[in-house]
Protein backbone atom coordinates (compact mmCIF):
# COMPACT_ATOMS: atom_id res chain seq x y z
CA UNK A 1 0.00 0.00 0.00
CA UNK A 2 1.34 3.38 -0.89
CA UNK A 3 0.92 6.64 0.85
CA UNK A 4 -1.29 7.94 -1.91
CA UNK A 5 -3.67 5.00 -1.52
CA UNK A 6 -3.74 4.96 2.24
CA UNK A 7 -6.72 7.16 2.87
CA UNK A 8 -9.76 6.43 0.78
CA UNK A 9 -10.58 9.76 -0.65
CA UNK A 10 -14.16 9.26 -1.73
CA UNK A 11 -16.04 6.52 0.08
CA UNK A 12 -15.27 7.38 3.64
CA UNK A 13 -15.66 11.10 3.26
CA UNK A 14 -18.75 12.72 4.52
CA UNK A 15 -21.36 12.89 1.86
CA UNK A 16 -22.75 16.32 2.21
CA UNK A 17 -24.24 19.14 0.32
CA UNK A 18 -22.32 22.36 0.60
CA UNK A 19 -24.65 25.08 1.76
CA UNK A 20 -22.06 27.74 2.35
CA UNK A 21 -22.40 30.90 0.37
CA UNK A 22 -20.52 34.17 0.39
CA UNK A 23 -23.31 35.66 2.48
CA UNK A 24 -23.35 32.67 4.85
CA UNK A 25 -19.60 32.85 5.38
CA UNK A 26 -19.81 36.57 6.09
CA UNK A 27 -22.61 35.90 8.60
CA UNK A 28 -20.48 33.23 10.26
CA UNK A 29 -17.48 35.54 10.61
CA UNK A 30 -19.74 38.28 11.98
CA UNK A 31 -21.32 35.88 14.49
CA UNK A 32 -17.87 34.82 15.69
CA UNK A 33 -16.77 38.45 15.98
CA UNK A 34 -14.22 38.11 13.19
CA UNK A 35 -13.42 40.77 10.66
CA UNK A 36 -12.15 39.52 7.32
CA UNK A 37 -9.52 38.68 6.31
CA UNK A 38 -8.27 37.82 9.83
CA UNK A 39 -10.58 34.93 10.73
CA UNK A 40 -8.78 34.07 13.99
CA UNK A 41 -11.99 33.07 15.76
CA UNK A 42 -13.04 31.02 12.76
CA UNK A 43 -9.73 29.12 12.91
CA UNK A 44 -10.11 28.63 16.66
CA UNK A 45 -13.59 27.17 16.25
CA UNK A 46 -12.35 24.91 13.46
CA UNK A 47 -9.49 23.67 15.69
CA UNK A 48 -11.98 22.91 18.49
CA UNK A 49 -14.17 20.96 16.11
CA UNK A 50 -11.19 18.95 14.87
CA UNK A 51 -10.29 18.06 18.48
CA UNK A 52 -13.94 17.11 19.06
CA UNK A 53 -14.04 14.69 16.11
CA UNK A 54 -10.52 13.38 16.64
CA UNK A 55 -11.18 12.30 20.19
CA UNK A 56 -14.22 10.37 18.91
CA UNK A 57 -11.84 8.54 16.59
CA UNK A 58 -13.82 9.61 13.54
CA UNK A 59 -12.17 9.65 10.17
CA UNK A 60 -11.36 12.93 8.46
CA UNK A 61 -11.96 15.23 11.43
CA UNK A 62 -10.98 18.25 9.31
CA UNK A 63 -13.73 17.50 6.79
CA UNK A 64 -16.26 16.95 9.58
CA UNK A 65 -15.26 20.27 11.13
CA UNK A 66 -15.82 21.98 7.77
CA UNK A 67 -19.19 20.27 7.52
CA UNK A 68 -20.22 21.75 10.88
CA UNK A 69 -19.02 25.20 9.83
CA UNK A 70 -20.95 24.92 6.57
CA UNK A 71 -24.15 24.00 8.38
CA UNK A 72 -23.64 26.75 10.92
CA UNK A 73 -23.07 29.32 8.19
CA UNK A 74 -26.18 28.13 6.41
CA UNK A 75 -28.30 28.49 9.55
CA UNK A 76 -26.91 31.97 10.11
CA UNK A 77 -27.65 32.99 6.54
CA UNK A 78 -31.24 31.81 7.10
CA UNK A 79 -31.42 34.33 9.99
CA UNK A 80 -31.83 31.64 12.62
CA UNK A 81 -31.58 33.27 16.03
CA UNK A 82 -28.40 31.97 17.60
CA UNK A 83 -27.27 33.16 21.04
CA UNK A 84 -23.81 31.61 20.91
CA UNK A 85 -22.30 30.49 17.63
CA UNK A 86 -19.80 28.25 19.42
CA UNK A 87 -22.43 26.49 21.53
CA UNK A 88 -24.56 26.05 18.43
CA UNK A 89 -21.55 24.62 16.61
CA UNK A 90 -21.12 22.05 19.40
CA UNK A 91 -24.74 21.00 18.95
CA UNK A 92 -24.25 20.56 15.21
CA UNK A 93 -20.98 18.70 15.84
CA UNK A 94 -22.75 16.21 18.12
CA UNK A 95 -25.34 15.65 15.43
CA UNK A 96 -22.69 15.14 12.73
CA UNK A 97 -20.81 12.76 15.04
CA UNK A 98 -23.97 10.68 15.44
CA UNK A 99 -24.40 10.60 11.68
CA UNK A 100 -20.85 9.39 11.32
CA UNK A 101 -20.91 6.81 14.08
CA UNK A 102 -22.24 4.25 11.64
CA UNK A 103 -19.12 4.68 9.57
CA UNK A 104 -16.74 4.34 12.51
CA UNK A 105 -16.16 0.67 12.01
CA UNK A 106 -15.21 0.99 8.42
CA UNK A 107 -11.72 -0.04 7.53
CA UNK A 108 -9.05 2.57 8.05
CA UNK A 109 -6.00 2.15 5.91
CA UNK A 110 -2.84 3.11 7.71
CA UNK A 111 0.10 4.36 5.70
CA UNK A 112 2.87 2.29 7.25
CA UNK A 113 5.59 4.06 5.32
CA UNK A 114 4.62 7.22 7.15
CA UNK A 115 5.74 5.69 10.43
CA UNK A 116 9.07 4.40 9.17
CA UNK A 117 12.02 5.85 11.07
CA UNK A 118 9.74 8.17 12.96
CA UNK A 119 12.14 8.75 15.82
CA UNK A 120 14.88 10.07 13.58
CA UNK A 121 13.96 13.29 11.82
CA UNK A 122 14.44 12.37 8.19
CA UNK A 123 15.34 15.01 5.68
CA UNK A 124 14.30 14.29 2.16
CA UNK A 125 15.03 16.48 -0.79
CA UNK A 126 11.42 17.71 -0.81
CA UNK A 127 11.72 18.74 2.81
CA UNK A 128 14.90 20.70 2.22
CA UNK A 129 13.12 23.75 0.88
CA UNK A 130 10.75 23.74 3.82
CA UNK A 131 13.65 23.45 6.26
CA UNK A 132 15.26 26.46 4.66
CA UNK A 133 11.97 28.38 5.05
CA UNK A 134 11.78 27.28 8.67
CA UNK A 135 15.38 28.35 9.30
CA UNK A 136 14.57 31.71 7.76
CA UNK A 137 11.56 32.09 10.05
CA UNK A 138 13.61 31.04 13.07
CA UNK A 139 16.11 33.75 12.25
CA UNK A 140 13.30 36.28 11.93
CA UNK A 141 12.03 35.48 15.42
CA UNK A 142 13.27 37.59 18.34
CA UNK A 143 16.65 36.15 19.34
CA UNK A 144 15.26 35.26 22.78
CA UNK A 145 12.59 33.06 21.12
CA UNK A 146 15.13 31.31 18.89
CA UNK A 147 17.43 30.69 21.87
CA UNK A 148 14.48 29.41 23.90
CA UNK A 149 13.41 26.95 21.19
CA UNK A 150 16.93 25.76 20.65
CA UNK A 151 17.52 25.28 24.36
CA UNK A 152 14.19 23.51 24.75
CA UNK A 153 14.40 21.12 21.83
CA UNK A 154 18.05 20.47 21.07
CA UNK A 155 18.91 18.24 23.99
CA UNK A 156 17.66 14.66 23.81
CA UNK A 157 16.98 11.76 26.17
CA UNK A 158 17.71 12.31 29.85
CA UNK A 159 19.72 15.37 28.92
CA UNK A 160 16.52 16.95 27.65
CA UNK A 161 14.86 16.77 31.06
CA UNK A 162 17.94 18.27 32.71
CA UNK A 163 18.31 20.90 30.01
CA UNK A 164 14.70 22.01 30.34
CA UNK A 165 14.93 22.15 34.11
CA UNK A 166 18.09 24.19 33.81
CA UNK A 167 16.46 26.45 31.21
CA UNK A 168 13.50 27.10 33.52
CA UNK A 169 15.89 27.93 36.36
CA UNK A 170 17.92 30.25 34.16
CA UNK A 171 14.78 32.08 33.07
CA UNK A 172 13.47 31.96 36.64
CA UNK A 173 10.13 30.48 35.58
CA UNK A 174 8.21 27.31 36.42
CA UNK A 175 8.21 24.31 34.09
CA UNK A 176 4.62 25.14 33.09
CA UNK A 177 5.48 28.76 32.32
CA UNK A 178 8.43 27.55 30.27
CA UNK A 179 6.13 25.33 28.22
CA UNK A 180 3.79 28.24 27.67
CA UNK A 181 6.65 30.38 26.43
CA UNK A 182 7.76 27.64 24.08
CA UNK A 183 4.19 27.23 22.86
CA UNK A 184 3.90 30.95 22.12
CA UNK A 185 7.27 31.01 20.38
CA UNK A 186 6.17 28.13 18.18
CA UNK A 187 2.89 29.91 17.45
CA UNK A 188 4.91 32.88 16.16
CA UNK A 189 7.00 30.51 14.11
CA UNK A 190 3.88 28.89 12.63
CA UNK A 191 2.50 32.30 11.69
CA UNK A 192 5.73 33.09 9.89
CA UNK A 193 5.64 29.75 8.07
CA UNK A 194 2.00 30.22 7.09
CA UNK A 195 2.76 33.68 5.75
CA UNK A 196 5.72 32.30 3.77
CA UNK A 197 3.56 29.50 2.34
CA UNK A 198 0.81 31.97 1.37
CA UNK A 199 3.39 34.14 -0.33
CA UNK A 200 4.77 31.17 -2.27
CA UNK A 201 1.25 30.16 -3.26
CA UNK A 202 0.50 33.65 -4.57
CA UNK A 203 3.79 33.77 -6.46
CA UNK A 204 2.97 30.38 -7.95
CA UNK A 205 -0.42 31.64 -9.11
CA UNK A 206 1.09 34.77 -10.60
CA UNK A 207 3.70 32.64 -12.33
CA UNK A 208 0.95 30.74 -14.07
CA UNK B 1 -9.50 25.86 35.23
CA UNK B 2 -6.31 23.96 34.48
CA UNK B 3 -6.68 20.43 33.26
CA UNK B 4 -4.37 17.65 34.20
CA UNK B 5 -1.80 16.93 31.48
CA UNK B 6 -2.60 13.22 31.36
CA UNK B 7 -6.32 14.00 31.07
CA UNK B 8 -5.59 16.30 28.11
CA UNK B 9 -3.50 13.61 26.49
CA UNK B 10 -6.18 10.97 27.01
CA UNK B 11 -8.78 13.30 25.52
CA UNK B 12 -6.62 13.86 22.43
CA UNK B 13 -6.02 10.14 22.02
CA UNK B 14 -9.69 9.29 22.54
CA UNK B 15 -8.90 7.39 25.70
CA UNK B 16 -10.84 9.51 28.21
CA UNK B 17 -14.07 8.01 29.64
CA UNK B 18 -17.08 9.36 27.76
CA UNK B 19 -18.59 11.32 30.66
CA UNK B 20 -15.34 13.20 31.28
CA UNK B 21 -14.80 13.68 27.56
CA UNK B 22 -18.31 15.11 27.13
CA UNK B 23 -17.69 17.52 29.99
CA UNK B 24 -14.44 18.59 28.32
CA UNK B 25 -16.26 19.06 24.99
CA UNK B 26 -18.57 21.55 26.68
CA UNK B 27 -15.65 23.42 28.27
CA UNK B 28 -13.77 23.40 25.00
CA UNK B 29 -16.55 25.22 23.19
CA UNK B 30 -17.23 27.60 26.07
CA UNK B 31 -13.79 29.22 26.19
CA UNK B 32 -10.47 29.32 24.42
CA UNK B 33 -8.27 28.32 27.36
CA UNK B 34 -8.83 24.59 26.97
CA UNK B 35 -8.29 24.88 23.23
CA UNK B 36 -4.87 26.41 23.86
CA UNK B 37 -4.02 23.74 26.44
CA UNK B 38 -5.00 21.01 24.00
CA UNK B 39 -2.88 22.51 21.25
CA UNK B 40 0.07 22.70 23.64
CA UNK B 41 -0.46 19.10 24.72
CA UNK B 42 -0.76 17.98 21.11
CA UNK B 43 2.66 19.56 20.41
CA UNK B 44 4.03 17.63 23.35
CA UNK B 45 2.39 14.43 22.14
CA UNK B 46 3.91 14.84 18.68
CA UNK B 47 7.33 15.45 20.20
CA UNK B 48 7.06 12.32 22.37
CA UNK B 49 5.92 10.35 19.34
CA UNK B 50 8.84 11.54 17.21
CA UNK B 51 11.31 10.72 20.00
CA UNK B 52 9.58 7.33 20.69
CA UNK B 53 8.71 8.30 24.23
CA UNK B 54 5.08 7.20 24.11
CA UNK B 55 3.89 4.03 25.80
CA UNK B 56 2.89 1.32 23.38
CA UNK B 57 -0.82 1.98 24.07
CA UNK B 58 -0.38 5.70 23.46
CA UNK B 59 1.68 5.08 20.37
CA UNK B 60 -0.97 2.80 18.85
CA UNK B 61 -3.66 5.34 19.60
CA UNK B 62 -1.58 8.15 18.14
CA UNK B 63 -0.83 6.20 14.97
CA UNK B 64 -4.53 5.49 14.57
CA UNK B 65 -5.23 9.24 14.98
CA UNK B 66 -2.61 10.04 12.36
CA UNK B 67 -4.16 7.60 9.96
CA UNK B 68 -7.49 9.40 10.26
CA UNK B 69 -6.19 12.93 10.10
CA UNK B 70 -4.11 14.43 7.34
CA UNK B 71 -3.69 17.50 9.49
CA UNK B 72 -2.04 15.49 12.26
CA UNK B 73 0.25 13.83 9.71
CA UNK B 74 1.18 17.28 8.49
CA UNK B 75 1.89 18.42 12.06
CA UNK B 76 4.22 15.46 12.65
CA UNK B 77 6.05 16.15 9.40
CA UNK B 78 6.26 19.83 10.22
CA UNK B 79 7.75 19.06 13.64
CA UNK B 80 10.50 16.99 12.01
CA UNK B 81 11.24 19.89 9.71
CA UNK B 82 11.30 22.19 12.73
CA UNK B 83 13.82 19.94 14.53
CA UNK B 84 16.06 19.83 11.47
CA UNK B 85 15.92 23.60 11.12
CA UNK B 86 16.59 24.29 14.77
CA UNK B 87 19.59 21.97 14.79
CA UNK B 88 21.07 24.01 11.98
CA UNK B 89 20.74 27.23 13.90
CA UNK B 90 24.13 28.52 15.05
CA UNK B 91 24.77 27.83 18.71
CA UNK B 92 24.21 31.05 20.59
CA UNK B 93 26.11 29.77 23.62
CA UNK B 94 29.17 31.91 24.35
CA UNK B 95 32.56 30.18 24.43
CA UNK B 96 34.13 29.41 27.84
CA UNK B 97 36.79 32.04 27.11
CA UNK B 98 34.13 34.68 26.46
CA UNK B 99 32.33 33.61 29.63
CA UNK B 100 35.54 33.94 31.65
CA UNK B 101 36.19 37.35 30.15
CA UNK B 102 32.61 38.41 30.97
CA UNK B 103 33.04 37.20 34.56
CA UNK B 104 36.33 39.08 34.87
CA UNK B 105 34.73 42.17 33.42
CA UNK B 106 31.88 41.80 35.89
CA UNK B 107 34.31 41.80 38.79
CA UNK B 108 36.48 44.59 37.44
CA UNK B 109 33.75 46.87 36.20
CA UNK B 110 33.02 48.57 39.59
CA UNK B 111 36.76 49.27 40.00
CA UNK B 112 37.00 50.56 36.43
CA UNK B 113 33.97 52.77 36.98
CA UNK B 114 35.54 54.19 40.15
CA UNK B 115 38.82 54.82 38.32
CA UNK B 116 36.97 56.53 35.50
CA UNK B 117 35.12 58.76 37.99
CA UNK B 118 38.41 59.74 39.65
CA UNK B 119 40.08 60.48 36.31
CA UNK B 120 37.06 62.55 35.26
CA UNK B 121 37.27 64.50 38.52
CA UNK B 122 40.99 65.24 38.00
CA UNK B 123 40.41 66.23 34.40
CA UNK B 124 37.53 68.56 35.30
CA UNK B 125 39.55 70.13 38.08
CA UNK B 126 42.46 70.72 35.73
CA UNK B 127 40.12 72.26 33.16
CA UNK B 128 38.75 74.63 35.76
CA UNK B 129 42.25 75.60 36.89
CA UNK B 130 43.29 76.28 33.30
CA UNK B 131 40.17 78.35 32.72
CA UNK B 132 40.88 80.37 35.88
CA UNK B 133 44.49 80.91 34.89
CA UNK B 134 43.47 81.97 31.39
CA UNK B 135 40.98 84.49 32.75
CA UNK B 136 43.64 85.89 35.13
CA UNK B 137 46.13 86.22 32.31
CA UNK B 138 43.54 87.88 30.12
CA UNK B 139 42.69 90.35 32.89
CA UNK B 140 46.39 91.04 33.44
CA UNK B 141 47.02 91.62 29.74
CA UNK B 142 44.10 94.04 29.62
CA UNK B 143 45.60 96.01 32.54
CA UNK B 144 49.25 96.11 31.52
CA UNK B 145 49.09 96.02 27.80
CA UNK B 146 49.79 92.97 25.74
CA UNK B 147 52.83 92.27 23.62
CA UNK B 148 50.99 93.55 20.62
CA UNK B 149 47.89 95.62 21.13
CA UNK B 150 46.03 98.33 19.32
CA UNK B 151 45.53 101.71 20.89
CA UNK B 152 42.33 103.66 20.80
CA UNK B 153 43.72 105.80 17.95
CA UNK B 154 44.33 102.62 15.99
CA UNK B 155 48.11 102.57 16.42
CA UNK B 156 49.65 99.19 17.19
CA UNK B 157 51.80 99.03 20.29
CA UNK B 158 54.41 96.43 21.10
CA UNK B 159 55.55 95.85 24.66
CA UNK B 160 59.02 94.60 25.56
CA UNK B 161 60.03 93.79 29.10
CA UNK B 162 63.71 93.91 30.07
CA UNK B 163 63.99 91.75 33.15
CA UNK B 164 66.62 92.47 35.80
CA UNK B 165 66.74 88.84 36.92
CA UNK B 166 68.72 87.60 33.95
CA UNK B 167 72.39 88.57 34.26
CA UNK B 168 73.76 89.11 30.78
CA UNK B 169 77.02 90.19 29.29
CA UNK B 170 77.30 92.59 26.38
CA UNK B 171 77.36 89.76 23.87
CA UNK B 172 74.17 88.22 25.19
CA UNK B 173 71.99 91.31 25.16
CA UNK B 174 68.28 90.44 24.86
CA UNK B 175 66.66 90.88 21.49
CA UNK B 176 63.54 92.96 21.04
CA UNK B 177 61.60 92.34 17.86
CA UNK B 178 59.41 95.13 16.61
CA UNK B 179 56.90 94.16 13.94
CA UNK B 180 56.55 96.47 10.95
CA UNK B 181 52.94 97.20 11.91
CA UNK B 182 53.91 98.55 15.34
CA UNK B 183 54.05 102.32 15.66
CA UNK B 184 54.86 102.43 19.34
CA UNK B 185 57.31 100.42 21.43
CA UNK B 186 56.62 100.41 25.13
CA UNK B 187 59.90 99.38 26.67
CA UNK B 188 59.53 98.25 30.27
CA UNK B 189 62.80 98.22 32.22
CA UNK B 190 62.71 96.34 35.49
CA UNK B 191 64.55 97.89 38.42
CA UNK B 192 66.25 95.76 41.02
CA UNK B 193 66.42 96.08 43.88
CA UNK B 194 62.98 97.58 43.83
CA UNK B 195 63.23 101.25 44.84
CA UNK B 196 61.34 102.25 47.93
CA UNK B 197 60.68 105.81 46.84
CA UNK B 198 58.18 106.80 44.22
CA UNK B 199 60.38 109.37 42.52
CA UNK B 200 60.89 110.21 38.86
CA UNK B 201 63.79 108.85 36.86
CA UNK B 202 66.09 110.31 34.22
CA UNK B 203 66.17 107.93 31.29
CA UNK B 204 68.06 107.94 28.00
CA UNK B 205 67.94 105.51 25.13
CA UNK B 206 71.24 105.37 23.30
CA UNK B 207 71.97 103.89 19.88
CA UNK B 208 75.76 103.60 19.96
CA UNK B 209 76.51 107.00 21.42
CA UNK B 210 73.53 108.77 19.89
CA UNK B 211 70.66 109.61 22.21
CA UNK B 212 67.49 108.62 20.39
CA UNK B 213 65.07 109.13 23.23
CA UNK B 214 65.29 110.90 26.59
CA UNK B 215 63.10 111.93 29.50
CA UNK B 216 63.83 113.40 32.92
CA UNK B 217 60.53 112.51 34.45
CA UNK B 218 59.87 108.86 33.87
CA UNK B 219 57.63 107.63 36.69
CA UNK B 220 58.13 104.36 38.48
CA UNK B 221 55.48 101.71 37.88
CA UNK B 222 54.75 98.82 40.23
CA UNK B 223 52.89 95.55 39.72
CA UNK B 224 53.10 93.48 42.86
CA UNK B 225 56.75 93.24 43.89
CA UNK B 226 58.03 94.31 40.49
CA UNK B 227 59.03 97.91 39.80
CA UNK B 228 59.78 99.11 36.31
CA UNK B 229 60.14 102.13 34.12
CA UNK B 230 58.00 102.46 31.04
CA UNK B 231 59.47 104.13 27.96
CA UNK B 232 57.01 104.94 25.15
CA UNK B 233 59.17 105.08 22.02
CA UNK B 234 58.01 105.98 18.55
CA UNK B 235 59.20 103.15 16.32
CA UNK B 236 59.82 105.63 13.52
CA UNK B 237 62.75 107.04 15.46
CA UNK B 238 64.55 103.74 15.93
CA UNK B 239 66.04 101.14 13.63
CA UNK B 240 67.65 97.73 13.92
CA UNK B 241 70.75 97.76 16.05
CA UNK B 242 72.21 97.70 19.57
CA UNK B 243 70.74 99.99 22.16
CA UNK B 244 71.37 100.82 25.79
CA UNK B 245 68.87 102.17 28.24
CA UNK B 246 70.61 104.38 30.80
CA UNK B 247 68.64 105.45 33.85
CA UNK B 248 69.25 107.18 37.17
CA UNK B 249 67.19 108.78 39.91
CA UNK B 250 66.21 112.28 38.89
CA UNK B 251 67.52 113.68 42.19
CA UNK B 252 70.73 111.64 42.16
CA UNK B 253 72.77 112.83 39.19
CA UNK B 254 75.62 110.63 38.13
CA UNK B 255 74.89 107.13 39.57
CA UNK B 256 73.35 105.77 36.40
CA UNK B 257 72.59 102.17 35.55
CA UNK B 258 72.29 100.76 32.06
CA UNK B 259 70.53 97.89 30.33
CA UNK B 260 71.64 96.86 26.82
CA UNK B 261 69.39 95.19 24.26
CA UNK B 262 69.37 94.48 20.54
CA UNK B 263 66.48 95.76 18.51
CA UNK B 264 65.27 94.06 15.34
CA UNK B 265 62.73 95.71 13.09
Amino acid sequence: MTKGQSIPEVDAKVSRQRHITREGFASLLAALGDTPPGGAHYEQLRAKLIFFFSRRLLAFPEDLADEVLDRLAYRLSQHTEIASAEAFALGIARHVAQEQSGRKDQTQNVDHTFFDNVSAPTVTLSNEEEIVHMEHCLKKLPSSDARLLRGYYCATGNNQIKARKSLAETLDVSAIALRQRVFLARQRLRKCMTAAQDKNRKQGKNGK
Amino acid sequence: MKTDQQQLRDYLLGRLPEDLATEMDTRLFASNELNRELQDEQDSLIEDFVYSRLTSVEEDAFQAQCARSQMLQEKVRSFRVFLSAIERLPDAKPSPLTLRFQQLLGILSPALALLLCFASFLYTRELRRNALLSSQLLASSRTDGSNAATNEDGRATVVAFLSANVPRGASTAPEVKVPATAHLLELQVELQPSPSEETDWDVELLHDTEVVWTSAHVPLHRIGQEAFLSLPIDTGSIRTGSYVVRYSLHADHGAAQSRPFHLVK
